[in-house]
C-alpha cells in the first residue's frame, strides 16, 4: 500500500498529461498537491519537515531556472537580430542533395540549436525551412525531431544536466563521462536514422561517409567538452564543430540540380558572433583564475537540520549545493546575452523596440515552464524528504533486480514523454533512480546516465514537443501521424541506451 | 465555472505570474518559520504555495 501511495503523484501526472492532455504546469500542480497530502497523511510528514522541504526545493528550483531563463534570453537576443533566420537561410545553399540537406539542417544544425536554445526551438525553426526545401510536412517535422534528441541533456546550455545534478547531489565530474558517452554514441546512430527518415535505406548507404564523419566529430567534441567541466556548452560546441566540418563537406554533394547556390559568408559570420561570445565568456571564466575567483565571491548555500517523519524516516542534516550567483551557468548566459546584444546593436541588426520585444518574449516563453518546474521540483523534494522516493525505490529494486539497468532508461523516457522535458524527468526521477541503484548495488553514475540519456532521446516524441513541431510545419491536427512516425525511431535509440547501460554494469569499475 | 476558466484563460500570463510568485516567495520565510518552530506561520505559508498550485491547475 505505501508503494501505491508513493506512486500516486507520478501516476497522476502521467494520466493527466497523456490521458487528459493537460499541460505540464497544471499536471505539476496536481502532482505537488497529491505529494503534499500523501506525505502528511500517509508518510507522517510534519510541518517542520514540509517547511524545510519547500526551502530545499526553492534552492534547487533557482539552480535550474537560472539556466533556463538565461538560455532563452540569449536565444531571443540572437533571434531578434535575425541571426537564426540568416543561418537557416544560408545552410540550404551549401548543398542541393536532399539527403545531405537532411543531415546538415535536420541533424547538425538541429543539434547546434538544441545546444543554444532547446525548448522545442530546433523543430520550430527547422521544420519550415525543410518544407521550403521541398520535404513533405511530415518529414520536415520528423527529421529535426530525431536529429536533436541526442543533444538535449547537454543542450539548452546544460539545463537538463544541471537538474540531474541538483536533484541527486552527485558531482558533475562523476555524472558527465557516462552520460556524455551514451549520448555521443546515440548521436552517431541518430545520423543514420535522420537519413533513413528523409530518404529511406538506399540514401543511408550512399551517405555513410558524411554520417560517420559528422557523427565522429560531434560525438568526440560532445564527450571531450562535457568531461572537461564545460558541460553546459558540450552540445553547443558539438553542433558548432559539426557545422564547421559539414560546411566544406556538404558542398561536395551537389544533388540532382548540380548547383548549390551562393553563400553570404559575412552575414553568416555576424549571425554566429553571438555564439562565439558565449564560447569566449565560458572559456574566460574557466581558464582565468582571478576572474573565476572574482565572480565566485557571492555564493548561495543553505544549511538544513536533520528532519524525520513520525514513521521514522530520517533526512540527515546537510548543506544545499553551492550556487555561485555570478559564476553560475545562468549568470554567464546573462553576461553573454548583454555582450551579444551590443554586437548586434552595433551591426544595426535591431529594429526599434527590440529590447522590449526581447524581454517580453523571454518572460512570456519561460513563465509557464517556470511554474511547471517549480511545482515538480517541490513535489520531488517532498517525496524525497518524506520517504516516498525511498519506498518507491525499494519497490522497484525488489521487482527489477538484475533487469534494472535495462529498465532505467525507460523510466527516464517515460518521465520525458509525460512532462515534455528532460529537465522535468531528471527532477522527478533522478533521486528515485539514484536510490534504486544504491539499493541494488549498481554504479549510481551509470544508472543516472541511463536516466538522462533515455529522457533526452524520448523527449522527441513528447506530445508537448510534437504539437509545437506540427504547428510550425502546417500539420496542426495531424500530431498523431508525427507521433506514430517518431515512436519507432525514439524507441530504437532508448533501446540502444538500455543495452549500453547493461554493458556498463558488466565492465568493472 | 466555465466562465471563470475563460476569464483565467484570457489572463493566462497574469495568472501564471501570480501562481509563480505564490510558489517561489514563501519558501524563504518558511525556512525561518521552521527554525523558530512557528507552526501556524508554516501552515499559512504552505497554504500560499497550495493556492499558487491551485491557480496553476486552474489556468486552461
Amino acid at each position: 500500500m505505501p508503494f501505491l501511495f508513493a506512486l500516486l503523484p507520478i501516476a497522476l501526472i502521467v494520466v493527466l498529461m497523456v490521458g487528459f492532455r493537460w499541460g505540464a504546469a497544471q499536471a505539476g500542480g496536481v502532482g505537488y498537491l497529491s505529494a503534499l497530502l500523501i506525505a502528511l497523511l500517509a508518510f507522517g510528514a510534519g510541518p517542520q519537515l514540509l517547511a524545510y522541504a519547500h526551502s530545499r526545493a526553492f534552492v534547487l528550483t533557482m539552480d535550474v531556472l537560472m539556466i533556463i531563463w538565461g538560455a532563452f534570453l540569449l536565444y531571443r537576443v540572437v533571434d531578434e537580430a535575425g541571426a537564426i533566420r540568416t543561418i537557416g537561410q544560408a545552410l540550404p545553399h551549401l548543398t542541393a542533395d536532399k539527403g545531405m540537406q537532411a543531415l546538415l539542417i535536420g541533424w547538425v544544425f538541429a543539434s547546434f540549436l538544441q545546444g543554444v536554445g532547446g525548448f522545442g526551438v530546433p523543430v520550430a525553426v527547422i521544420a519550415p525551412i525543410l518544407v521550403g526545401l521541398g520535404f513533405t510536412p511530415l518529414a520536415a517535422v520528423v527529421i529535426p525531431s530525431i536529429g536533436h534528441g541526442w543533444a538535449v541533456t547537454f543542450g539548452s546550455l546544460g539545463s537538463s544536466f544541471q537538474a540531474l545534478i541538483a536533484a541527486t547531489g552527485q558531482p558533475a565530474a562523476r555524472l558527465a563521462p557516462p552520460s556524455a558517452l551514451f549520448l555521443s554514441l546515440a548521436g552517431v546512430v541518430t545520423g543514420f536514422l535522420v537519413v533513413h527518415a528523409a530518404q529511406g535505406r538506399p540514401a543511408v548507404s550512399r551517405l555513410i561517409f558524411p554520417i560517420l564523419v559528422f557523427g565522429a566529430v560531434m560525438g568526440a567534441i560532445h564527450f571531450l567538452v562535457a568531461t572537461s567541466n564545460l558541460w553546459n556548452i558540450a552540445a553547443f560546441c558539438a553542433g558548432m564543430a559539426g557545422l564547421l566540418v559539414a560546411l566544406p563537406l556538404a558542398r561536395r554533394y551537389r544533388g540532382e540540380q548540380g548547383d548549390n547556390g551562393l553563400l553570404d559568408r559575412r552575414a553568416l559570420a555576424i549571425a554566429f558572433s553571438g555564439y562565439v561570445v558565449l564560447i569566449a565568456v565560458t572559456l574566460a571564466v574557466q581558464l582565468i583564475p582571478p576572474l573565476n575567483d572574482f565572480l565566485g565571491q557571492v555564493v548561495l548555500q543553505v544549511k538544513f537540520p536533520e528532519v524525520s517523519t513520525s514513521l521514522g524516516y530520517i533526512t540527515p542534516a546537510g548543506a544545499s549545493r553551492k550556487i555561485p550567483l555570478f559564476r553560475h551557468a545562468g549568470a554567464l548566459l546573462f553576461f553573454t546575452s548583454l555582450l551579444a546584444y551590443l554586437i548586434y546593436h552595433s551591426a544595426k541588426l535591431y529594429r526599434p523596440g527590440a529590447v522590449r520585444r526581447i524581454t517580453a518574449g523571454t518572460v512570456q516563453r519561460v513563465l509557464s515552464s517556470s511554474v511547471s518546474i517549480t511545482a515538480m521540483v517541490t513535489m520531488a523534494v517532498i517525496m524525497e524528504t518524506s520517504g516516498m522516493t525511498e519506498t518507491l525505490a525499494r519497490g522497484l529494486a525488489e521487482g527489477m533486480r538484475n533487469a534494472y539497468p535495462l529498465v532505467a532508461p525507460w523510466i527516464g523516457a517515460l518521465g520525458a514523454f509525460i512532462t515534455g522535458s528532460t529537465t522535468n524527468s531528471n527532477v522527478v526521477f533522478g533521486a528515485l533512480q539514484m536510490r534504486t541503484a544504491e539499493l541494488l548495488g549498481y554504479r549510481v553514475a551509470l544508472i543516472l546516465a541511463a536516466q538522462t540519456a533515455g529522457a533526452s532521446l524520448a523527449s522527441i516524441m513528447a506530445p508537448a514537443k510534437v504539437v509545437v513541431g506540427a504547428s510550425t510545419a502546417g500539420m496542426a491536427g495531424r500530431e498523431g501521424d508525427v507521433l506514430r512516425k517518431l515512436i519507432g525511431y525514439a524507441c530504437l535509440l532508448v533501446l540502444l541506451i538500455s543495452l549500453l547501460a547493461l554493458l556498463g554494469t558488466l565492465i568493472p569499475e | 465555472m466555465l466562465t471563470f476558466r475563460h476569464w483565467l484563460h484570457q489572463r493566462r500570463f497574469q495568472a501564471h505570474l501570480l501562481a509563480f510568485a505564490l510558489m517561489i516567495l514563501p519558501p524563504l520565510p518558511l525556512y525561518f518559520a521552521a527554525q523558530q518552530g512557528a507552526n501556524l506561520w508554516i501552515w499559512l505559508l504552505i497554504g500560499l504555495v497550495v493556492i499558487g498550485n491551485l491557480l496553476a491547475i486552474g489556468v486552461p
